[in-house]
């Protein structure tokens, strides 16, 4: 008997090819097990442990050229609900050339021992360093018995810091992290796709880490460490990478420590108005990632007794953002591939890929606004697109077949031939599609008249995912080819009213 | 760190017990989601 080997070898290639796809809904089942795990954190949750702990914190306020938000941070920080003589705040004034240090000045001078001016003559090497200066300073003497890092533009609620402050009561936890809202506000589409980002990432992401037992990034623009934990990663917050924050959140969960996001500590931010700006903050936090990833290369998917960063769940997680880009293109590969070699099973993989993500979004979406309600209604139109337009059509069409044949019907469109096949191959290409129209939107944006126009358009019709995942690529791109890596500061100017 | 008031400590307590109390509100809040989802999955099967 001798074997086909035609039929051998297209039948491996139809299983490569459908794995490939599998590999694409990878996301999916990640952002799923997030959210069937978030409920859980009413039972699995740090509140039994935590209990009064009035540590005296120092706040380190790394400022450059923040004359704008630098005053407004700091006056709602001095009304924080904490006892007076139990707070510092040092801002670090990283050479600053606008009115920084005046600004500084006047308010040290207002409240003599309360807000200190740190004044770095050579700076712009970036947050981590600014920070290094202040926390040197700090740690020298023996006042502080936390630290809180944040950000010049950032407004803490007035409750925020007693609630952060109260899982220090077990002398377990480490280091705690806020829930940063996007706070703008003059809100405009790219705001309002970021205050949605945020709640999922935050409200619904960061409560599954909790559960879960790891925590990918203390956001650095609220991290309060113990002094001990500071101490214990080598009193200072790393530097090396662009994503300073997530290498001190690692580090301290390395040495056995615990972190917490705390749900209901708010603090609101001024985040980027334009997708260039947009585009720049996170090309920093995508490639901070790429290297935080290549630095912990032995970590990944290895269990470990000290932490839980090695577990499969955290793992899986981790790379399905990281991996986003790659996963897309691997789908949009698989199918293409399988119209040409089984169409019928191209078919059916492709509803299987969109119903699971159709189910998936509607049901985390669904939660997220329920858990900032506030933002959730500001934003429902985004929080509706966020997935974009085309794919919405997507969802539709591997939902309801007949629906999308009664549309071309109604439509008068004829859909055979190389009609058929062509609209075949956009769907089954839209992920890298998508990217591609985000980053054309990127490219559009500062064109005068039209620009912004076809700008919202694009983002509307590709997503707000998919333009995160062209920065990913970007991210991708600008490290393979070591490009430089000098601190790009997201420009802020006081648009958080609080 | 400091020896905190007796009224200090139940205020936290407080606090804590309400928060945690809001996090069973998540549970709730997933649940609805939950229902929602299954009844527009259940109407899709027998719509088809």
């Amino acid at each position: 008997m001798s074997l086909d080997w035609t039929a051998v070898m297209t039948t491996a290639l139809v299983t490569l090819l459908v794995v490939f796809v599998l590999v694409g809904t990878v996301p999916v089942w990640a952002t799923a097990l997030q959210y069937a795990v978030l409920p859980f954190h009413a039972v699995i949750n740090h509140y039994g442990k935590a209990g009064y702990a009035c540590p005296r914190v120092a706040v380190i306020v790394p400022a450059w050229n923040e004359a704008l938000v630098l005053g407004a941070a700091i006056d709602r920080l001095l009304q924080l609900d904490y006892p007076p003589d139990r707070l510092r705040i040092y801002v670090v004034d990283d050479a600053s050339t606008d009115a920084t240090p005046e600004v500084v000045r006047a308010l040290a001078l207002a409240h003599p021992g309360r807000v200190v001016h740190l004044r770095r003559d050579r700076g712009g090497e970036g947050k981590a360093h600014t920070l290094n200066h202040g926390i040197s300073i700090v740690l020298a003497e023996p006042w502080a018995e936390a630290i809180l890092i944040m950000d010049a533009d950032v407004i803490f609620a007035a409750d925020s810091l007693r609630k952060m402050t109260r899982h220090f009561a077990d002398p377990k936890v480490g280091a705690v992290t806020a829930y940063i809202a996007e706070g703008s506000a003059d809100r405009n589409a790219i705001t309002r796709f970021i205050g949605i980002e945020y709640v999922m990432a935050q409200l619904g992401s960061r409560r599954a880490q909790n559960v879960l037992g790891a925590i990918a990034c203390l956001a650095g623009g609220a991290q309060l460490h113990t002094r001990a934990n500071l101490e214990a990663i080598g009193g200072r917050i790393p530097t090396g990478t662009l994503a300073e924050d997530t290498m001190a959140t690692f580090e301290s969960q390395l040495r056995g420590r615990r972190m917490v996001f705390e749900p209901h500590a708010l603090v609101l931010a001024e985040e980027p108005r334009t997708i260039r700006a947009l585009w720049k903050q996170r090309l920093r936090w995508a490639r901070g990632n790429v290297q935080v990833t290549k630095h912990y290369r032995q970590l990944w998917f290895r269990p470990s007794r000290t932490h839980r960063l090695g577990g499969i769940a955290f793992g899986l997680i981790w790379f399905s953002v990281l991996l986003l880009p790659v996963m897309m293109v691997l789908a949009a590969v698989g199918l293409v591939g399988l119209m040409w070699l089984h169409s019928s099973l191209a078919a059916f993989v492709f509803s299987l890929m969109w119903i699971a993500a159709a189910v998936v979004y509607v049901y985390s979406m669904l939660v997220a606004v329920q858990l900032d309600p506030r933002t959730g209604l500001r934003s429902w139109r985004e929080a509706i697109l966020f997935p974009g337009i085309g794919s919405l059509i997507l969802m539709a069409v591997a939902i309801s077949p007949p629906l999308v044949e009664l549309v071309w019907a109604q439509l008068g469109v004829v859909v055979e031939g190389s009609t058929e096949l062509a609209l075949l191959v956009a769907m089954y290409v839209w992920g890298p599609v998508a990217m591609l129209g985000a980053w054309l939107a990127r490219v559009v944006e500062p064109v005068p008249v039209l620009g912004w126009l076809l700008s919202r358009v694009l983002l509307y019709v590709v997503g707000y995912g998919s333009l995160l995942c062209a920065i990913t690529v970007d991210a991708y791109v600008q490290e393979w080819r070591r490009a430089d890596m000098t601190w790009s500061k997201t420009e802020k100017v006081g648009r958080v009213l609080g | 760190m400091t020896t905190p008031t007796r009224s200090e400590v139940a205020a936290v307590q407080r606090e804590l017990r309400r928060d945690a109390r809001l996090e069973w509100r998540v549970l709730l809040k997933a649940g609805v989601a939950l229902v929602l989802v299954t009844a527009a999955v259940l109407l899709r099967e027998l719509a088809l």
